[in-house]
């Protein structure tokens, strides 16, 4: 895994200037054995080659053949111990080393071949290394390790370390995708302080894993460098046009070793006043870049949904034969290469009593290459309701090749299913009850169903109704006969109750009602004259109806006389007289003592016991 | 002539009454296999009853029971709405229907209506057809009785009641005379029906490639407008109509 505060190293001491370590690490306690080597020198310089073995005692060596270079000094041999500390995280180690002291003559490039060491009885060898020659005097990068030394300040040139984007193709299809890749080429120790990748707009992106990559030697711009990839992405692009990749950038601070000239002495070298480390910090940009995208072709085939690669499309029902209220799958397989995290379920149209659950998907893909290799699964869970034979219709996935620049529709072809009977069957709380669960009102379902009736079952004929049947006309012809015959029956009562007193008895309380009201309309009015006159009239009139008596033949006597008769109580017969004496005396002669008011309540109230009783 | 004619009916009457002993054995024996858990066997007997053309509020309560039993909910709710039909105040057959009603799938929202007729209704429920004629002939009876009253008696306060009294009852006479007509209508020509298949599509012309409106599942009730063929227009309880294959239902 690449670290940003990754390669930080302090050494017991450096061998020589320029150098880099080709391990990046060195970690616990596995053994190692590697070259090191300047990555360029010029012609005719002395440069040293160190072959390392780390944690391990050589046992016998075997040095590689110097072939085009001049081996001026060496082996030397070495030893000493290292320790670190990184992340508060201690770690040492011992080394063994032999050191040759070399010349290029010729300006080019020279490969170091690999050297063989024994130890414990196992053999080890380094990587092959390239040394680029540059031709003496030249100016050369400016990665030149010399100059360096003599500057008094440090100086980073702009070569020496870089920030590199690269896409697998920059020409694609709609949904086509691109690996991009970041990739840092360096000739200098450095650590990494800010990083800023692009945003990618209008792309689908996958971060693909970088762990896999080591530091190597790779050749760039006719300078070699160590470079490793830190970032890569696999795109899909999501629409059409020139898209651009914005610029990403990578904030480092190199450090550079730095020799103060004027303590150069071997006493200054020895003594720690030798080659220190300066920090230059420096932001490296990549990108941006363009990305040509073309639309996939008009006339997509119904069902498209942005499949863009090579696939294989089968599947089906889990089962030909399913009971019913019970689940079963239907599945789905898209397998092959191209932008299936994109790939979307294909529909099933099953029949309208089937009900439907999510889908689920099973992914199971890898990057491979420029592309996304493996599969897709589609379970989509089902229950069928109601028995019966059923046919689910085929199911169309369609994909875009880019290769071939064609659509390809694949389909799963129509499948038959029958449905058998519930197989929960008898249970008592199984099928329709539990699809009655999501209901609101839950509190009857604990409740069971009352018993049946026994006894006598009432049975009649179906359709058999008491209305209109011949039992109840009979008897409404019954009752009607009945009423009819009491009716003749009663004839001659009947006629010698209707008299006209009945009739003439009820009109009298409305009359003197009437008469009255008449009365209490002229004591509103205070009109008491026309009162009294009122009053007289209604009373007389009363009586006249109630006891059948002409008003020209009424008197006092024979209303008191035919009052006691129909048995009225003579102190009411009394009062009724007293008020109509009264009424005549106020009427002519009005007096403090007879209060109109006062009388008509009096009136009305003994016209209303007479009513009750009469 | 009318000898042999008294004759025909008298042997009618014989056959209908050895049927009907018939009946009521088979009666007895599917109470005694639903006793013993055999609904199956119950639902046997029960419906030979009915074949043999004796229907009853009774035997559909106990045929729905039975059903229910079995985990039928559509046959269970038909009947026991068959069972409503004929005794529709029956709180047990009530009480079953809203047990297996909670296991039906489909939960429709009733399109409320006027309360007078929610009431009338409701008052109607209260008694079957052949209850409401019964109750006519008492009312009649009444309501001339009280005219005799009224026509006879001395006082005034009899005549009165035999008036008013009188008028109240040939009221009640004729509310219960159309009340028994509107069950007699329901029983005899029924546009009630119950969804008898687990799961239903109701389309939107009777053609069977036409468009899926919705699904009505087993034991929703649904009241059928209309017929063409093979096909039955219903409209369910929330107002929503359509066209529906008649096996997938069954009438009340």
């Amino acid at each position: 895994m690449y670290r940003h505060r990754g390669i930080r190293k302090r050494y017991g001491f450096l061998l020589a200037l320029g150098f880099l370590l080709l391990g990046t690490a060195v970690k616990g306690q596995g053994i190692k054995y590697e070259v090191l080597v300047p990555l360029s020198v010029e012609a005719g310089r002395p440069f040293n080659v160190e072959f390392r073995l780390i944690n391990a005692k050589p046992e016998s060596f075997a040095a590689p053949d110097f072939s085009g270079l001049e081996v001026v000094a060496g082996p030397i041999g070495s030893q000493g111990e290292v320790q670190n500390i990184i992340n508060g995280h201690s770690e040492s180690y011992e080394w063994y080393s032999n050191t040759y002291t070399c010349i290029a003559r010729q300006p080019g490039k020279v490969t170091i071949p690999a050297a063989t060491v024994t130890a414990g009885g196992k053999t080890y060898s380094t990587k092959a290394a390239v040394v680029e020659v540059r031709a003496a005097g030249a100016k050369g990068n400016g990665s030149e390790a010399v100059p360096r030394q003599e500057a008094a300040g440090a100086t980073l040139d702009k070569n020496d370390i870089l920030l590199r984007v690269t896409a697998s193709s920059t020409d694609v299809y709609k949904g086509e995708p691109i690996r991009v890749a970041y990739k840092i080429y360096t000739r200098v120790d450095f650590q990494v302080e800010d990083v800023k990748y692009p945003a990618f707009n209008g792309f689908w992106t996958q971060e693909l894993d970088v762990s896999g990559y080591d530091w190597q030697r790779e050749n760039y711009n006719g300078s070699v460098y160590q470079s490793r990839v830190i970032r890569e992405y696999l795109v899909f692009p999501q629409q059409a046009g020139t898209l651009s990749i914005e610029q990403a950038s990578l904030s480092i601070a190199a450090q550079l070793l730095v020799q103060s000239p004027r303590n150069r002495s071997l006493f200054g070298d020895f003594f720690g006043g030798g080659p220190q480390i300066e920090e230059v910090r420096r932001t490296l940009t990549a990108g941006p870049l363009r990305i040509t995208v073309r639309d996939l072709p008009a006339g997509a085939p119904a069902g498209f949904e942005g499949a863009v690669g090579k696939f294989t499309f089968d599947g089906g029902a889990s089962a030909s034969e399913v009971a019913a209220n019970s689940s079963a799958n239907y599945e789905m397989r898209i397998a092959g290469s191209g932008n299936l995290p994109l790939v979307n379920a294909p529909k099933v149209e099953f029949p309208s009593s089937f009900e439907q659950y999510t889908v689920k998907s099973t992914d199971n893909y890898r990057v491979a290459g420029n592309n996304i290799t493996g599969s897709k699964t589609f379970t989509v869970p089902f229950i069928a309701r109601a028995e019966g034979s059923y046919t689910i219709p085929p199911v169309r996935f369609v994909y875009f090749d880019p290769q071939a620049a064609r659509y390809v529709t694949l389909q799963i072809p129509e499948q038959s299913l029958t449905v058998g009977g519930d197989a929960s069957g008898g249970a008592s709380s199984g099928g329709g009850i539990v699809s009655g669960v999501n209901k609101e009102d839950l509190k009857i379902l604990g409740d069971d169903i009352r018993f049946i009736r026994t006894g006598h079952p009432g049975l009649h004929r179906t359709g058999w109704m008491f209305l209109w049947s011949w039992q109840y006309v009979a008897s409404l012809v019954l009752i009607v006969l009945l009423f009819v015959a009491a009716l003749i029956y009663l004839q001659k009562r009947i006629r010698l109750r209707s008299n006209t007193t009945l009739v003439r008895n009820k009109r009298a309380r409305k009359a003197a009602l009437r008469r009255l009201k008449a009365a209490e309309r002229n004591l509103q009015a205070q009109n008491d004259r026309k009162f009294y006159e009122e009053m007289l009239r209604g009373m007389w009139g009363y009586m006249s109806d109630k006891l059948n008596i002409p008003v020209a033949k009424l008197s006092r006597d024979n209303v008191r006389a035919g009052l006691l008769e129909k048995g009225v109580e003579p102190e009411l017969a009394d009062r009724y007289i007293g008020i109509i004496s009264d009424c005549e005396c106020a009427q002519y002669a009005p007096t403090a003592s007879i209060r109109p008011r006062e009388l008509y309540e009096a009136a009305v109230e003994l016209i209303s016991k007479f009513e009750s009783r009469l | 002539m009318l000898l042999i004619l008294l004759a025909v009916a008298t042997a009618g009457q014989i056959f209908a009454a050895g049927a009907e002993k018939t009946a009521e054995e088979i009666w007895v024996q599917a109470n005694e296999a639903y006793t013993q858990g055999d609904y199956a066997k119950a639902v046997q007997g029960y419906d030979s009853i009915r074949r043999m053309g004796f229907a009853g509020a009774k035997v559909y309560y106990n045929l729905g029971n039975a059903y229910y039993k079995m985990n039928r909910v559509g046959p269970a709710i038909l009947n026991y709405n068959k069972a409503l039909r004929l005794a529709p105040a029956d709180g047990d057959v009530r009480h079953n229907l809203a047990v297996a009603g909670a296991s039906v799938k489909d939960r429709i929202d009733v399109v409320p209506e006027f309360f007078l007729k929610t009431w009338l209704r409701s008052l109607m429920r209260r008694a079957g057809s052949n209850a409401w004629a019964a109750w006519s002939l008492v009312f009649l009876a009444a309501g001339l009785a009280l005219a005799l009253v009224y026509l006879l008696a001395s006082r005034l306060g009899w005549r009165k009641a035999g008036f008013y009294g009188g008028a109240v009852c040939i009221a009640l006479f004729i509310v219960s005379l159309v009340f028994s007509s509107v069950e007699r209508r329901e029983i005899l020509y029924p546009d009630e029906a119950v969804i008898m298949l687990a799961a239903a599509p109701v389309k939107s012309s009777p053609d069977n490639n036409s468009k899926d409106i919705f699904v009505l599942h087993e034991g929703t009730k649904v009241r059928v407008t209309g017929a063409l063929g093979d096909w039955r227009e219903i409209v369910v309880a929330d107002g929503n109509k359509g066209w529906i294959l008649s096996r997938s239902l069954e009438t009340i």
